[in-house]
């Protein structure tokens, strides 16, 4: 468990969903890593592919339809996609996490919410049930809610208070890596700030890496370390957060900023970026992003893969039109 | 929750009421005169009266109401057959639990064999099971259930001479008829089940029982399925309740004594204590099925049972405000 | 979620129509064998190649398999020699509610008679006389025997045996009769006991007991109706049973119950301790079989099922649809016989003759009797199984007579040329008639509405069941026609049922609302003993026909299945099989 080795690693990943006939090419071949105890931003429009990206990591894409083209998961050294299912079902939950979008389905409306957590607890650790239920009122009071509460039912909280439930869950099992798919998208603001402030606290108790999903830049600049920009299935800029709040290279990062409506800016309409996501089941040729691109030119549009160019060390761009050539 | 129950409790005694006077006046306008179908048709008038007399029907619609509901609720005595000659009650004694027995048997063998075959179409959507069972369901449906009977003894006992067609007496008596009795049910309950399933499957807590490393075979058990079981919960109530009535057909093909047809032959002959009770009783069935339906309800969905036990706190504040 | 292409569509319809068409085949071939009856085709005879069974008389030999009236024994000793077999099961498609011997007026079986015994019996068919049986013959010199009667008095007094018991082992004396014919009255389904009440019957001794009636009983079978219709038990069994007969039995026959399921199986046993002597008893006091089996199958193509199968010997429940595989050419023709004969019960075609009704024109009713064709709808109906009748009643009678074919009339042939000539005297306008038939008969009223549509009468037909059918035929304005079944025990029984004046509550007009009084006066001579005469019954029907009050239809035969190794049939007076009395060859 060296520090410097990357713990989790995903190279070319490809996943492609099968519907009606068609194929949406959901992940084009994202290669990405992550150290332990970081932080690493996933952002992008919705459609973007990211939440595939997360449950690929985890394998729990809806089979008949998805399906893992190609491409590696590493954690901790060992292919995710290569174990059997029966090793699959031991990391689920316990050695990696997930946090989804939206908590007011995400819980089992009829199990009481502190027998969903003891669940998770007893089939990853050799507790007796005694035991379970005692780490989950820690859980639950470690995440702000009342260990009397462990028999109530979903319905009978709001909906910060189920999100927080869920991050207990999560965590439950000390996971050593967490995804976090939008957790705070479906909460209102004040909310959202507090269940941020505790994934942080309690990211930094245990150590745990996070990969947070989001389309909040906001977000993004609060607890990410790292940050990857994916665009149509392909990560389209990768750097520390410094790198892009500081220097964003991408046309499409550039237009994400610019979409942000600020306090100082008399004129009346926003800057959206011109167009629409493409269409996934026929992506542009060249560049995904060229058909939306200020920049573009005739070069972009051209057959084949555009490539990665660092711009500085760990700062990633693929777009021929920067680097150097603006 | 005692409270709901109590409620449930006290209305069912009011419905019953209302059901003993409706039937009462219902049997008194329909048309046909139970003395001349046991008397035959050779009577005359005079016998006719005589017999009527004898079995009371020629007080007035008052008194004779007064006289039933006197007797079926406080007495508990229904009365005594006009064709049979026994009290009600002793028949109903012999006949019910026969059919009961063979309506809720299979009621059971629906759901045990209709619930995971449902749960298996629907986690294998669009294979060639679930296709093939789509089309076995519709036929299951279709079916009548005496030409399946029919059948079923030709083959069974003419060519194979393994059961017996007809009676009651040995366990091999109760084989035919239940089979009979439950193809339709168990196609209806696997469909049932394999859509409420369906709309389960891609409901997000799935996803996250998955996420945690529950495995698949609780995840379908445990998570998938008690959401899915209302609608499936209020399909077995409601036949329950009807277990009654429903082995009609059955009975007869089978011969099978039964209460089905007990009261199709008191319809028949307008044997009025008969039919009576059978609609009485038939009622306070469906009415203690529906009650069971509504507390399993409250038992797996626990935002219903709020409602039950939150209806009852509402209604002190609003007495106490 | 996948979207159903065209192709899905096609592939789904595809299954599913080529396994409702292999269901079809399948239906169909199985079908197929039996004989429908065909109401609507005039042309076809609607029946397989069998010959029609009987003309009239009761039984002669077919082709069919069908047996002589040679079935039926009327030799006692013959019966005294038969082999005796261990097990019979008998079919009833109903009858096994109630095992009560007081309500016995609608029974459609014989098992009371081996449980319980009456005083005197009737020979089959009414038409011979009263023999003892719990009566002693060698006392007392009316009749066959048992009783005496001075003829002009009021007084009948029967002799018992002296050592009857029942299967309790209860004594019967006179008392016990007494408390029998009492309950049977108080039971309500007597009729025509208004003369002989059981209140007073005398007690002469243990074994001698005298009727005190108001008046001589000489009406047809009056005497009989009262002697021939009450089972006798002893009072203390009556009393001690826990439900009054109705699920167990305790009488002096020679049988005793066994097991008992209401509506489903009734057993009787063999009584080792029988109280008459072999060479005393009357055929169907004998026992030649050790248990008997009643088995109650409402479904008839279970009962053929059962019968081929083995788990029943007996039915005389089954219509010629279902004889089938017994018939000549049959499957299991050589396991079995069948023995027809046209039913007491005949259909009647009556007219409102109420003033008020349009029916009440003797041209109409005319016209509307020459135009039904009575052999038309048997051979519409199923031609192997109904007979046309000449007027009410059948040869399943005594006192039938076969000279009615003779005579020229609406009964015995259809003219549509004279129908319309009584039409045009009469003065329907058009008018709607309806007509009442009972619920499992509109086949019947259809084919009726077609007869005389032929000649422009307009029919509404009104099919309802039988309770409420008699509830709407009590009102004249609400009917015009309608159709009915009729029995009883001699002819002017069985015309006494339909137009007897006694049946409505006035008194002065018949259910048809017929007001003739001299025709309720004809009616009542026949019914006694000395107006029983061929020519004043004859009488009765030539001026019912002249008068257009009823048009007798159709009779149907009835089918006696039995094993071929019954040899012999023996019936009580209703024509139900007393099994114990039949003849056996093992």
């Amino acid at each position: 468990m060296e520090q410097n080795e990357n713990f989790l690693q995903v190279r070319d990943l490809v996943v492609e969903y099968t519907s009606g006939g068609q194929v949406v090419h959901a992940v084009n071949g994202v290669s990405l890593s992550l150290d332990r105890g970081q932080t690493l931003g996933l952002v992008g429009e919705t459609g973007a592919g990211k939440t595939t990206i997360a449950k690929a990591i985890l394998d729990i894409l809806p089979n008949p339809p998805a399906k893992v083209r190609s491409g590696e998961i590493l954690v901790d050294g060992q292919d995710i996609l290569k174990l059997s299912e029966h090793e699959k079902l031991k990391i689920r939950g316990n050695k990696i996490a997930m946090i989804f979008q939206d908590p007011m389905t995400a819980l089992n409306p009829v199990m009481s919410v502190g027998e969903q957590i003891t669940e998770a607890v007893l089939l990853h650790n050799d507790f007796t049930r005694t035991q379970a239920e005692a780490r989950t009122v820690e859980m639950l009071e470690m995440v702000g809610i009342p260990g009397q509460r462990y028999v109530e039912f979903p319905h009978q909280f709001s909906g910060g208070m189920k999100q927080r439930v869920v991050i207990a869950m999560a965590l439950a099992c000390d996971p050593e890596l967490l995804l976090a798919d939008e957790p705070t998208t479906a909460l209102d603001v004040t909310i959202q700030a507090q269940v941020l402030e505790m994934i942080n606290d309690l990211k930094t108790k245990l150590n745990t890496s996070m990969i947070l999903i989001t389309h909040d830049l906001g977000v993004v600049a609060e607890t990410c370390d790292n940050v990857a920009v994916i665009y149509a299935g392909k990560i389209v800029e990768f750097g520390t957060k410094r790198d892009l709040f500081k220097a964003p290279a991408h046309p499409y990062t550039l237009g994400l900023f610019d979409s942000l409506p600020k306090m100082d800016d008399d004129s009346k309409e926003l800057h959206p970026i011109p167009g629409l996501p493409p269409d996934p089941t026929n992506l542009p040729r060249g560049c995904s992003f060229h058909p939306r691109c200020p920049r573009a030119t005739e070069a972009c549009s051209r057959e084949g893969e555009i490539p990665m160019i660092e711009l500085s060390p760990g700062h990633f761009c693929r777009c021929i039109r920067t680097g150097g050539n603006n | 929750m005692w409270k709901y129950v109590t409620r449930r409790l006290l209305w069912m005694i009011v419905t019953s009421i209302s059901v003993a006077i409706l039937i009462f006046t219902v049997m008194y306008f329909v048309p046909g005169d139970p003395a001349q179908m046991a008397l035959g048709t050779e009577a005359t008038a005079e016998e006719l009266n005589a017999y009527r007399e004898m079995l009371g029907l020629n007080d007035s619609f008052l008194v004779q109401l007064g006289k039933y509901l006197y007797n079926t609720f406080i007495r508990f005595d229904f009365g005594t057959s006009y064709a049979y000659h026994t009290p009600v009650m002793e028949e109903f004694a012999s006949r019910l639990p026969r059919t009961l027995a063979l309506g809720w048997i299979c009621l059971i063998i629906d759901a045990l064999i209709g619930i995971p075959l449902g749960v298996t179409c629907a986690l294998h959507r669009n294979s060639i099971w679930d296709q093939g069972f789509l089309v076995l369901a519709m036929v299951g449906v279709s079916i009548p259930n005496f030409w399946l009977a029919l059948l079923m003894v030709m083959l069974f006992t003419n060519k194979l001479h393994l059961l017996p067609s007809f009676g009651i007496g040995t366990w091999k008596h109760w084989v035919m008829p239940i089979i009979a009795g439950s193809l339709s049910g168990v196609a209806m309950n696997a469909r049932q089940t394999r859509s409420a399933v369906l709309e389960t499957i891609r409901a997000d807590f799935v996803t996250t029982a998955k996420a945690k490393g529950v495995k698949a075979h609780d995840v379908t058990y445990k998570h998938m399925l008690p959401n899915a079981l209302i609608p499936i919960v209020g399909g077995i109530g409601q036949r329950f309740g009807s277990a009654i009535a429903g082995t009609v057909v059955i009975e007869t093909v089978f011969s099978f004594p039964g209460i089905g047809t007990y009261m199709m032959n008191g319809i028949t002959a307008r044997d009025y204590p008969v039919v009576r009770s059978c609609v009485l009783v038939l009622a306070l069935f469906a009415a203690v099925a529906t009650l069971l339906t509504d507390l399993a309800y409250g038992f797996i969905d626990p935002r219903i049972k709020a409602q039950y036990v939150n209806y009852a706190a509402k209604k002190r504040r609003e007495d106490q405000a | 979620m996948k979207t159903l292409t065209r192709r899905d569509f096609l592939k789904t319809a595809a299954i599913g129509s080529a396994g409702l068409a292999a269901m079809l085949a399948l239906g169909c071939s199985k079908g197929g064998e039996t004989s429908g009856s065909n109401a609507g085709n005039s042309g076809n005879a609607g029946g397989a190649d069998t010959a029609k069974a009987n003309e009239g008389a009761s039984g002669t030999a077919g082709a069919n398999n069908i047996n002589e009236a040679g079935a039926l024994n009327k030799d006692n000793e013959a019966a005294k020699t038969s082999d005796i077999i261990d097990i019979f099961r008998m079919h009833q498609s109903n009858g096994l509610s109630s095992l009560n011997p007081l309500t016995i007026k609608n029974a459609s079986t014989g098992l009371y008679y081996s449980l319980y015994e009456m005083l005197f019996q009737n020979d089959d068919n009414m038409g011979g006389g009263m023999y003892p049986v719990l009566c002693d013959p060698t006392k007392g010199s009316a009749g066959m025997g048992g009783y005496d009667h001075a003829p002009g008095s009021t007084e009948y007094t029967v002799y018992l045996y002296e050592n009857i018991t029942d299967s309790k082992g209860n004594h019967i004396t006179a008392d016990d009769v007494k408390f029998s014919f009492t309950k049977t009255f108080e039971a309500g389904q007597t009729s025509g006991w208004q003369d002989a009440m059981p209140e007073d019957i005398e007690v002469v001794d243990d074994y001698t007991l005298t009727w005190h009636t108001k008046r001589e009983l000489n009406k047809l079978g009056e005497l009989e109706n009262i002697w021939c219709r009450s089972f006798i038990f002893s009072q203390k069994a009556y009393e001690e049973s826990p439900s009054q007969f109705a699920t167990d039995a305790c009488g002096t026959g020679h049988y005793t119950l066994g097991e008992f399921t209401v509506d489903s199986k009734a057993v009787l046993n063999v009584r080792e301790d029988y109280w008459q002597d072999l060479e005393k008893q009357q055929q169907i006091q004998l026992a030649n079989i050790k248990t008997i089996e009643y088995i109650q199958l409402s479904e008839a193509a279970q009962t053929v099922i059962a019968l081929e199968n083995g788990t029943l010997d007996f039915s005389q429940d089954l219509k010629a649809d279902y004889l089938g595989d017994f018939m000549d050419g049959g499957a299991f023709a050589d396991k079995f016989d069948i023995y027809s004969y046209l039913a007491n019960m005949c259909s009647v075609l009556e007219c409102n003759c109420d003033e008020k009704a349009i029916t009440h024109d003797e041209n109409l009713r005319k016209a509307i009797f020459w135009a039904v064709d009575n052999a038309g709808i048997c051979k519409m109906m199923g031609a192997q199984s109904m007979s046309p009748v000449p007027f009410v009643g059948t040869s399943f009678f005594s006192d039938y007579d076969p000279d009615w074919e003779k005579l020229d009339n609406y009964n015995t042939r259809t003219d549509l040329g004279i129908a319309k000539e009584f039409l045009d005297k009469s003065n329907y306008k058009g008018e709607e008639l309806r007509i009442l038939v009972n619920n499992n008969q509109s086949s019947l009223g259809e084919i009726i509405m077609n007869m005389l549509g032929e000649i422009g009468i307009k029919i509404n037909i009104q099919a309802l069941d039988r309770a409420t059918m008699g509830q709407v035929m009590g009102d004249p304005t609400q009917w015009e026609l309608h159709v009915n079944m009729t029995a009883g025990d001699y002819m002017p029984t069985l015309w006494s049922h339909n137009h007897d004046f006694s049946n409505t509550a006035a008194g002065d007009h018949s259910p048809n609302f017929v007001y003739d009084r001299t025709w309720q006066d004809m009616l009542d001579e026949t019914a006694t003993v000395e107006g029983h005469t061929k020519e004043k019954l004859t009488a009765y029907v030539e001026y019912s026909i002249e008068h257009a009050y009823c048009m007798g239809l159709y009779a149907q035969y009835n089918y006696v299945l039995y094993p071929s190794y019954l040899k012999q049939l023996c019936f009580n007076d209703k024509l139900y099989l007393v099994p114990g009395g039949c003849v056996f060859e093992a």
